[in-house]
């Protein structure tokens, strides 16, 4: 394993250092054992490499990665083959690439506008969501909210604990997820929570929110709260983003699916367990939620351009509904409200457009998505 | 800030109605949609007859009009609403009774509860026969008698009584002596898989440690063993076994702590008692000098399920029924559970002040899935026109003002009932508020969880009460009771089960004490009742609920045989009174082995 600790430390926010770590096979086996080789090698080909042992012109012993073609280098990976060859690592970092250098953000005023130029690349970026912060005054009732839901720790200590990591084993308990017959699922999903972690922190530290124990002395996390924004919370964010892949891969037609009604539920409760932690309030759920979904529609959107739509997601907590309720914040708002909300912030169309002509950066993640919606066939 | 949700409130009864005579209760059910009005319904039932004679009984009616449809409405006086019952009153002049071989007895056991594990062998007289005579589950459907012909159903039987309509209890299903003398001769030594593979035949108890709680009181009403396990001894002698009649309240009803269902369930449940002991093959084993052979068997029944709202008066509907049925029926004794409320903060009480304002705080626990009921009782000088509440919770959450004009929301999330002359007792106006319940994702609006404040100008002098009743879950995973109240009005006396605040001269309410300390158990509800007169300072006996303070509860058989494990509670501390009530009653027989009973005390907190 000691070819992929490097990889570690670069999503090492709190709670995501395990979701890589869970599937052991991946890449590679032991590479430990330099001494056995090189003594083997010694002592077997010592000697030998003459031309009788050269092979036949023509003859390979593998298959390289598909090179890269023409001068964009974004189409180095563009084969739809090409990227499901290369390890699983490679492939992730690829693709997250990928999708983060095709977005971009804003900050105005108290209001985060995360923005995309996949849909048009000579034109402006267009909204994917906004986030609005919600005041101190927000965050203050909300507080009492996470003392009440503190009353459930006792039943729910062993799965908040366990939920510290992505919980891929529960996951895997609600489908038939394994390394065997769904492996381009898997690797979607690390490519999707991958590019949700990067958007999800940096949205955190625009925002800068505060966390529940600053605001009573009753809360008392179960561990030491994070050192960065609650609001989205990651967790939620994570959860959604992995519920709603799922039921987008094995095409549950609406929330009534009872293997959507499942995912839906375990979703929702690992965002309100850390609200009964007291790591969150629910209003960070609320927004986790909402960006989690978001981003699952906009990543299918780029993954299967003429299948789908896009429309702009925003987040705007009124207080109406202080508790988190997954009905309310997983649609996206109306059109027309959304419209006005980015208009006032933006001044800029946000009318998504077809995908331009340049698929380029997207055909990976085409390709990752066609074969892991194939698993679900 | 203000949260929207929900911000109607009902105050007044249904149009065209008198404010007297309601159940709270079924004002809510009706005006949230919870009570479909095609659908038949149970009601507890009292009423005068022109001869002024009073009378309590269990009816059907069907809504009609959004009123109950009573065939003779005049004379009742009050009513209480009851779960669905899924059955109808039938003639029964067709059914022949089932032919049983005798049972010689001195007392007759009974027990009301969740589940009776009638084939553990815990439970067998000295000759190796089942102490269970009788079960009559509510739940269930049964065949007809004779012939049983309904398939798939060889064991259960519709309940034959001779008792008038309207005491009739003609639905659920029951097993005779025959049928489970049948049963317990399949299962002999070692015959664990038969045990199981006949509560799988009978579909009954099949998920045994979800329903253990009825095996616990029937293990200290039949058995009794020491506090501490020991041996695993029985603390009185085989010789005196007694046998049981037991009825199961309906499964799907135990899941509502908040035990609306409980008033026509229990009448019910000791109308058959009473009957079966009657009828059910029982012979008198010996005679006082003055005795008649034809002298009713005494029955000591057990009941340890209870809410812990109402007006803990001792009036209420069911406890006045069940005042009237002992005095009807001299030769029953019932025992009952005090409740373990004691240290809950479900109570709460305030002076009033004609113009001052009373503020109480409460609990509303997250992820409920059930609703939450408080219950204020104001004095009987309030004049509920003049009474304002107003509700408001975290986050901004406020259901604004009681006025006029207000009507309730299907979609409601707090409720507001004023009622005169409620069944749940007599000591007033009763106002339930009800907050739905917390948990996200269930039929209409969820309530914010945390701390509620609901201020209310009574506008008169006097002291008003408030209770929350149960929302504990009962059976498989459950989770204590949660909702409670806080703050400088939180009172932890008054807080008998509610049924169990009545005194009559063969009533036992029992509370629970530490058997290594004498002292009263930590959860043991405390009296007095809240009437003036008649009053109950509390329980009227204590029994052991507990070995010690480090040794929670006492041994108690489990549904299957060889199955041990410990129970606290008054629940079990009733069932060991029983036991030790029913030993003295058999000490005063000739012939009778008369074995120690166990401990006893008086059972005030001090």
């Amino acid at each position: 394993m000691a070819n992929w600790e490097g990889w570690e430390g670069w999503e090492g926010w709190e709670g995501w250092e395990g979701w890589e770590g869970w599937r052991s096979p991946r890449g590679g086996g032991s590479g430990g054992n330099v001494a056995a080789l090189l003594r083997g090698r010694e002592l077997t080909l010592g000697g030998q490499m003459g031309a009788q042992w050269r092979l036949r012109p023509g003859q390979v012993l593998g298959r390289a990665p598909v090179p890269a073609t023409g001068k964009d280098p974004r189409k180095a990976l563009g084969s739809a083959g090409g990227i499901l060859e290369v390890s699983q690592i490679a492939r992730a970092r690829s693709i997250i690439f990928d999708l983060c250098t095709d977005v971009d953000f804003d900050v105005r005023g108290e209001t985060f506008v995360l923005m995309t130029r996949a849909f048009d690349r000579a034109g402006a970026a267009q909204a994917i969501c906004t986030i609005a912060r919600p005041s101190d005054a927000n965050f203050a009732e909300q507080a009492r909210l996470v003392e009440a839901w503190a009353v459930l720790r006792p039943e729910r200590v062993p799965e908040i604990l366990d939920q510290m990591d992505v919980p891929m084993g529960l996951w895997a308990s609600v489908m038939d997820l394994n390394s065997t017959t769904t492996p381009h699922t898997l690797a979607l999903i690390d490519v999707c929570i991958g590019f949700a972690a990067h958007v999800v922190h940096r949205i955190k530290h625009s925002l800068g929110t505060a966390r529940p124990v600053m605001f009573s002395p009753y809360i008392q996390p179960i561990r030491p709260t994070p050192r960065f924004g609650a609001l989205p919370s990651g967790h939620a964010t994570e959860a959604f983003v992995v519920s709603e892949l799922l039921k987008k891969l094995i095409g549950c037609r609406d929330s009534a699916d009872s293997a959507a009604k499942v995912l839906d539920a375990y979703a929702e409760r690992i965002a309100t367990n850390r609200v009964v932690a007291g790591f969150h309030f629910p209003v960070d759920s609320m927004a986790g939620c909402m960006l989690g979904t978001c981003l699952i529609d906009y990543v299918q959107r780029l993954a299967t351009p003429d299948a789908v739509n896009f429309s702009p997601y925003q987040f705007v907590y009124t207080g109406a509904n202080p508790e988190f309720d997954p009905e309310v914040w997983r649609r996206p708002p109306k059109p027309s409200d959304a419209g006005a909300q980015l208009g006032d912030i933006e001044g800029k169309s946000i009318v998504v457009a077809g995908l331009g002509s340049d698929h380029a950066k997207t055909s990976s993640l085409s390709a990752l998505w066609e074969a892991a919606a194939n698993e679900w066939r | 800030m203000s949260h929207t949700q929900g911000q109607r409130i009902a105050w007044t009864v249904p149009e065209g109605r008198d404010n007297d005579c309601w159940d709270p209760y079924f004002v809510w059910a009706l005006t949230t949609g919870r009570l479909p009005e095609d659908d038949d319904r149970p009601y507890l039932v009292q009423r005068i007859s022109d001869s002024g004679e009073t009378a309590f009984s269990t009816e059907m009616a069907r809504l009609s009009d959004g009123s109950p449809g009573f065939v003779d409405e005049k004379n009742v006086v009050r009513w209480q609403l009851g779960a669905p019952r899924n059955a109808s009153y039938i003639n029964l002049s067709d059914y022949a009774d089932v032919e049983v071989r005798p049972t010689h007895t001195d007392v007759i056991a009974a027990v009301l509860d969740d589940g009776c594990p009638l084939l553990n062998k815990a439970f067998r007289d000295a000759d190796g026969r089942s102490r269970i005579r009788w079960l009559w589950h509510q739940g269930k459907t049964g065949a007809r008698r004779p012939g049983g012909a309904e398939a798939g159903n060889r064991w259960w039987y519709q309940p034959y009584t001779t008792l008038p309509p309207g005491q009739t209890p003609a639905y659920g299903a029951e097993l005779s002596p025959a049928e489970v003398d049948q049963l317990s001769s399949r299962i002999t030594l070692g015959g664990d898989a038969v045990e199981r593979e006949s509560y799988r035949a009978l579909r009954y108890l099949e998920t045994p440690e979800k329903r253990r709680h009825g095996a616990s009181v029937m293990t200290q009403v039949l058995n009794a063993y020491p506090p501490f396990g020991g041996s695993g001894q029985r603390m009185s002698e085989p010789a005196s076994d007694w046998p049981l009649i037991f009825v199961q309240f309906p499964e799907n009803e135990l899941k509502d702590t908040s035990g609306g269902w409980l008033g026509v369930r229990v009448l019910d449940g000791l109308h058959y008692i009473i009957d079966r002991a009657r009828r059910g093959g029982f012979r008198r084993k010996s005679l006082l000098d003055n005795e008649k052979d034809s002298a009713p068997i005494p029955v000591v029944a057990t009941l340890s399920y209870g809410g812990l709202a109402g007006a803990h008066d001792g009036e209420s509907l069911l406890e006045e029924a069940l005042n009237d049925l002992q005095d009807r029926n001299p030769h029953l004794t019932l025992v009952m559970a005090a409740g373990n409320a004691y240290g809950r903060a479900v109570h709460a009480s305030a002076a009033l002040s004609e113009s001052g304002k009373v503020t109480f705080e409460l609990f509303i626990p997250p992820d409920n899935p059930n609703t939450v009921f408080v219950e204020f009782w104001l004095p009987q000088e309030a004049d509920l026109s003049r009474v304002r509440f107003e509700i408001n919770g975290p986050c901004g959450a406020s259901l604004g003002q009681t006025g006029s004009g207000c009507t309730i929301d299907a979609r409601n999330v707090c409720s507001l009932i004023a009622v005169r002359n409620a069944p749940q007792g007599r000591s007033g106006a009763m106002v339930l508020v009800s907050f739905n319940p917390t948990r996200i994702g269930g039929k209409g609006a969820h309530t914010v969880a945390g701390v509620w404040q609901v201020a209310i100008e009574a506008g008169t002098v006097g002291v008003i009460n408030g209770w929350i009743e149960r929302d504990d879950l009962n059976g498989g995973l459950a989770r204590a009771q949660q909702a409670r109240f806080l703050g400088e009005h939180v009172r932890e006396d008054m807080t008998l089960s509610s049924p169990a605040n009545a005194q009559h001269t063969r009533r036992f309410v029992v509370g629970s004490v530490i058997a290594s300390d004498g002292s009263v158990s930590g959860y043991s509800a405390s009296g007095p009742s809240s009437a003036t007169f008649a009053a109950r300072m509390g329980p009227d006996l204590s029994a052991i609920g507990d070995a010690a303070r480090t040794l929670p509860g006492i041994v108690c058989d489990g549904v299957r045989s060889g199955e041990r494990y410990r129970a606290a509670g008054t629940s079990v501390a009733a069932g060991a009174a029983a036991h030790s009530l029913i030993i003295e009653m058999q000490r005063r027989r000739p012939g009778n082995f008369a074995p120690a009973a166990p401990d006893l005390r008086r059972g005030v907190r001090k």
